[in-house]
């Protein structure tokens, strides 16, 4: 499984106006499912964004915790913004039965593998 | 390609992508990575502000004026791990990130997240009344508001 690079374009601005980070990730493999950990501390729940799109999974989210109006900043070390990250598997997974949960700013996504792989079995005639 | 795509910027926030499919965004995405990674085992040669930074809890401070508001992100952790203190003008968030999967060594394939003791210690400037300091934790975020004391009395000058 790889991260996939190519997002979508933003018009090739190299400063954002609000930044997009990528979240730190564990990434679990077993023999039947993946399971993701995210670090997406701040992430409004409500604009958590995971889809799966054939074997690409992505993930965004909007952070809006760091100043509120009527706070003159003092320090900053992280501000309002956007998570995103992709990722592209390597086999076919069971995009209906994604259980994702979000606790404590992390997120949990547990992947099934697709059980009946689409393998075909092609038959060569000789001429 | 702009001068402004070769200066780093340093954040506490990195960007994700540059634009799509272009490999000099991505080759500094890494190296933006890598020296962070760098940057955090050593806070204390390079750090240049009196915020010294340790390592993985990345802290905010703003004022209302009647109020200085720190918040914190402490993604996994929640209330009874995190210890919040004051003394002597300074503000000290610890906390304890438990590995609370199940151990399945052999299974990793990525493993980016960090895990253990943090610590952090903010300081504060004279005048704040600790006592009626409050904490609040949402999302992996903590948000602590400390009041400003009324000890700053405003001294009139008299017309002579």
């Amino acid at each position: 499984m790889n991260e996939k690079s190519n997002g979508p374009s933003n018009g090739g601005n190299a400063i954002n106006v609000t930044p997009t980070c990528a979240p730190r990730t564990d990434i679990v493999e077993t023999a039947d499912r993946v399971t993701l950990y995210m670090d997406v501390p701040g992430a409004d729940p409500d604009s958590l964004d995971v889809t799966l799109d054939r074997r690409i999974l992505s993930i965004t989210a909007r952070v809006v915790s760091s100043v509120p109006p009527g706070y003159a900043p003092v320090h900053l070390e992280f501000r309002d913004g956007h998570y995103e990250r992709r990722f592209a598997f390597s086999e076919s997974m069971d995009g209906d039965h994604i259980d994702a949960t979000l606790k404590d700013g992390v997120m949990r996504l547990d992947i099934p593998k697709l059980k009946d792989s689409p393998k075909k079995k092609v038959v060569v005639r000789s001429a | 390609m702009k001068v402004t795509d070769l200066i780093p910027w340093r954040s506490g926030s990195m960007p994700a992508r540059r634009h799509s499919a272009d490999p000099v965004g991505l080759l500094q995405t890494d190296i933006n990575r890598l020296f962070d990674d760098f940057l955090q085992t050593m806070p204390l040669v390079w750090q240049g502000t009196s915020f010294p930074e340790t390592a993985d809890l990345k802290v905010n401070v703003s004022d209302t004026g009647k109020a200085i508001r720190v918040t914190a992100e402490l993604p996994g952790m929640a209330e009874d791990s995190v210890d919040i203190r004051i003394d002597d003008n300074e503000l000290v968030i610890s906390g304890e990130k438990r590995d609370d999967r199940e151990v399945e060594d052999r299974g990793f394939l990525l493993r980016e997240r960090r895990y253990g003791r943090v610590e952090r210690s903010i300081p504060l400037p004279e005048g704040l009344d600790s006592d009626a300091a409050g904490a609040s934790f949402s999302n992996g975020v903590l948000t602590i508001e400390i009041p400003k004391g009324e000890d700053a009395k405003r001294i009139s000058i008299r017309k002579s």
